[in-house]
């Protein structure tokens, strides 16, 4: 089945732009709609690049208000 | 097999690079042309492009295009209109970008991001490998990421990769700092990561240092090349037979303080020691 991937990096940037521990990104992702295969992709990471994320999105990310 | 350096606008980098550039020890020089678009470069940088270029030593590397991002904006378009006139301005050898992701939705900024391997992903990045391609009109390449989320992530990238750049004939952009994040990040021995890769594609090599999140390593370009990952460039260049450039990288704005400029000189002359069997 397709992916809807446009859908899931959004998800993924509003995610780890909100959040700041692996925690905090898994329970969001949770709650979100990423659907099965990209929350079994984050299921499988481990938590410090998670968290390293977090802090690439905020240092680099450029969000439109 | 040529050594030199990613050049930065910054005055600390001028400042510290010079040295290098005066003796004649920088032998070929990579610009990441998008960091300007829009300002332009200085002029003393552009000349030093056209020096470079014209002896056929000038690489070129994007690092905003986003390559894997799955929404088609008229960013990425605009991109590579640019990338069009860029090519046309400079002789670059080649053009790299990075693989991965950085801009989605509400994001048109950021950092590169991992993805896993599918089939379907696999498909759209062919499709826009053609597409820069077709823009660049020299050779195109795609630079390892250092970002993994997990080692799946990490053993099927090689995989990615090579599916990516196979039918483009496109080459593999091996950042040893990169490869050494993943190496210590996720435990993995050399030789099982260097297994993983395309080898034979590797046409450049990129150096840096980094910095540690408590254990995790980060791709930070702003300190000293360490050991590990000198060690790690001796162990590549055993593997690659087709490697033409080695590229050191530093972050302009981190070489702020004179006391820093004699290391990252002595940095980059080590490397040069390791690529020319000194």
């Amino acid at each position: 089945m397709e992916v809807d991937w446009a859908h899931v990096q959004a998800e993924l940037l509003e995610i780890f732009w909100q959040c700041d521990t692996a925690a905090e990104v898994r329970a969001a992702a949770a709650a979100g709609q990423l659907g099965p295969e990209a929350t079994q992709w984050l299921e499988r990471s481990a938590d410090k690049p998670l968290e390293v994320a977090c802090k690439l999105v905020k240092r680099w990310g450029h969000r439109r208000e | 097999m040529h050594v030199g350096l990613s050049l930065m606008t910054e005055p600390p980098f001028v400042a510290a690079a010079m040295p290098l550039l005066e003796a004649g020890e920088v032998e070929v020089v990579e610009w990441s042309f998008d960091t300007t678009w829009g300002s332009g470069p200085p002029a003393w940088l552009q000349g030093l492009l056209d020096h470079f270029g014209d002896n056929d030593r000038l690489l070129g590397h994007g690092v905003s295009w986003s390559m894997l991002s799955a929404e088609w904006t008229p960013r990425h378009q605009q991109w590579l209109d640019k990338l069009r006139v860029e090519v046309a301005t400079n002789r670059y050898q080649h053009v790299s970008e990075h693989f991965g992701w950085m801009t989605a939705g509400r994001f048109s900024r950021g950092a590169p991001m991992p993805l896993p391997y599918t089939p379907q992903l696999v498909q759209m990045g062919q499709q826009r490998m053609l597409k820069l391609k077709e823009a660049a009109g020299v050779p195109i390449g795609l630079e390892l990421l250092a970002l993994a989320f997990n080692r799946r992530d990490v053993l099927e990238q090689g995989r990615f990769l090579d599916d990516l750049l196979r039918p483009v004939d496109g080459f593999l952009l091996l950042d040893v700092h990169n490869l050494y994040c993943q190496l210590h990040n996720f435990r993995f021995e050399l030789s099982e990561l260097l297994d993983s890769l395309p080898l034979q594609r590797v046409r450049q090599i990129h150096v840096s240092g980094g910095s540690w999140d408590g254990q995790f390593r980060r791709d930070t370009h702003d300190h000293a090349v360490p050991d590990e990952v000198i060690a790690v460039l001796e162990g590549a260049l055993q593997r690659c037979p087709n490697v033409r450039a080695v590229i050191f990288e530093r972050l302009g704005d981190t070489l702020a303080d004179p006391t820093t400029h004699e290391p990252f000189r002595a940095d980059f002359r080590r490397i040069a020691e390791v690529v020319h069997g000194g």
